[in-house]
């Protein structure tokens, strides 16, 4: 760092993911109590501990194995190129560990590798992490009170920390492979993310099946209460909230986009190195929030659960252009994607008994594919890149991207996983449990405790009025 | 073992990672990644241990008339 205006510019950057990582945090706080809130009152204490230890066994995967990945796969290998030496993202390397930027310690690293990756590495697989959460709790909400929770971490690390970032990778990094040749553009992840995770929990869903009494006899489904509707609310408001922060961290704040030799610009970019503002970018969060919240309430008759879910379902219709759009094509975009979205659960649902806990295939799957599908028709022309040669965006490139993350990436490897746990006896706890409920042990003894207590206590006032 | 940093009064550009140990990372990667592994197979283990004697339990102790009940709710 010997240029001062680089130095400030990497100590500021790394500050701003910093930031973005905190707030993002709030996702998985949002998930938990949103989650919880869904579950049934014998099932609320498994169900928050099942999504919470999501957060140590995916960090853990994560930091062995998927930020490697994401660098190293960006080629295919194989299609564009052969696996990348990225010495600074293996989990034995220096730089994954506190380090001033000064003189490498081992060899495989140079001097620039160290000026940089010492201040970024840390943030930038922070923020990459916080997306792996993201990724597994999406499947954490539609799989809740019948699986068991071992199955759903072992999915959750495939996804969290294989599938999802491979899919990054591919196409959501500046030189990954499905830009290059594709023109793939997704600015804010409507597949990469919410596309693939959405197809993950529909392929778990098929091999999990439903709640026990969740379909009558002649197919028509159940409702079941929500114990809590306030921590559903609450949830959702800090998923907003924490999604501001995940707008954030798809960015790259600070970068030089003149590409004239010796003169400078600096503007926000995307990931991959597109100019966009942060200015540009709050109204289409706000306009799409906007179009999801009144289709969501209109199309659901005003159901407060819907119409929270087409808000989120609004904003991840419109993230994969909303680094581009006008903000009324983002609201109109997020409107339309909600209303298919909503139709679509309920058609899957009565036509093949997909019992989908929180609607997340509806709202991620089907809500991110068909925002991924839609950008490539109003964003046809448009680099998908800053760099010279790559594919422009395309119906067809979005579309066969839209296929990748959904069906190759999301559906068909959590539809082997499940597969495989379902064969080993391992996916789903035994029909008994369910029936009485996964917390059934903990209630129980509170209930004994709780009379114990009563015991003692009216002891002690009979013997205060002796 | 020597620290990895002895002195702070040094030139800082030239001061690399800053953590003990340095160069038996491999080995802490080694370490971590079997610990996480084996917590994996505990939890799968000891659920199935689990739901097994829950189960039995709960077949123990459920009345007819509410498992009948149970049997008619679970019609999907």
């Amino acid at each position: 760092m010997t240029d001062q205006a680089d130095a400030l510019n990497i100590l500021f950057t790394e500050f701003y993911y910093w930031v973005t990582v905190v707030i993002m945090f709030l996702i998985h706080v949002g998930f938990c109590l949103y989650e919880v809130g869904v579950s049934r009152e014998k099932n609320k204490l498994n169900t928050l501990m099942k999504n919470s230890m999501l957060i140590p066994v995916i960090t853990f995967g994560f930091f062995f194995v998927g930020w490697w990945l994401y660098f190293a796969v960006q080629n295919g290998p194989g299609i564009t190129g052969g696996l990348k030496s990225v010495p600074w993202s293996e989990p034995w390397n220096e730089l994954m560990a506190p380090h001033l930027g000064g003189t490498p310690a081992g060899e495989n690293l140079t001097a620039g590798d160290t000026a940089t990756w010492s201040h970024l590495n840390g943030v930038f697989w922070a923020a990459f992490l916080l997306f792996s959460w993201t990724a597994g709790s999406i499947l954490s909400g539609a799989v809740i009170e019948r699986i068991r929770s071992g199955a759903f971490w072992l999915l959750a690390i495939l996804v969290g920390c294989g599938t999802w970032v491979i899919d990054a990778a591919w196409g959501w990094s500046d030189t990954g492979w499905m830009v290059k040749i594709l023109g793939y553009h997704d600015a804010y992840a409507s597949g990469v993310i919410h596309g693939l995770a959405g197809g993950s929990a529909l392929a778990i869903l098929i091999h999990l099946g439903p709640r026990l009494g969740r379909f009558r006899k002649d197919g028509t489904p159940r409702v079941f209460p929500a114990h809590n509707t306030w921590l559903i609310v609450i949830g959702m408001f800090l998923i907003y909230t924490g999604f501001w922060g995940f707008y954030a961290a798809c960015n790259v704040p600070i970068y030089d986009i003149d590409p004239a030799e010796g003169s400078t610009l600096y503007s926000a970019t995307t990931i991959y190195l597109t100019p966009t503002t942060l200015s540009g970018i709050t109204f289409n969060f706000l306009m799409a929030l906007t179009g999801g919240l009144l289709v969501g309430y209109m199309v659901s008759g005003g159901d407060p659960f819907w119409t929270f879910q087409g808000g989120l379902g609004g904003i991840i219709t419109a993230s994969a252009g909303n680094d581009l759009y006008h903000p009324l094509q983002a609201f109109f975009l997020a409107g339309g994607g909600v209303w298919c979205g909503y139709k679509l659960h309920y058609w899957v649902e009565r036509r093949f008994k997909i019992d989908d806990a929180v609607g997340a295939v509806a709202i991620h799957g089907y809500c991110g594919t068909i925002g991924v599908i839609a950008s490539g028709f109003i964003l046809w022309g448009y680099p998908s890149s800053a760099n010279a040669g790559y594919a422009p965006i395309t119906p067809w490139g979005q579309l066969a991207g839209a296929a990748i993350m959904f069906l190759v990436l999301g559906f068909l490897p959590c539809y082997i996983a499940a597969w495989g746990l379902k064969r080993a006896g391992v996916l789903r706890i035994p029909r008994e449990v369910e029936l009485a409920g996964l917390d059934h042990e903990i209630l129980a003894l509170e209930s004994e405790q709780r009379q114990e207590l009563e015991s003692a206590e009216a002891v002690l006032v009979q013997n205060s009025g002796d | 073992m020597t620290p990895t940093i002895e002195n702070w009064q040094t030139n800082p550009t030239e001061i690399g990672p800053i953590y003990p140990w340095v160069g038996l990372e491999i080995w802490m990667v080694i370490a971590a990644a079997l610990f996480c592994l084996f917590f994996l197979a505990w939890k799968l283990k000891s659920e199935s241990r689990h739901y097994d004697q829950m189960r039995q339990q709960l077949a123990a102790g459920m009345p007819d008339a509410k498992s009948r009940q149970h049997e008619e709710l679970n019609d999907g």
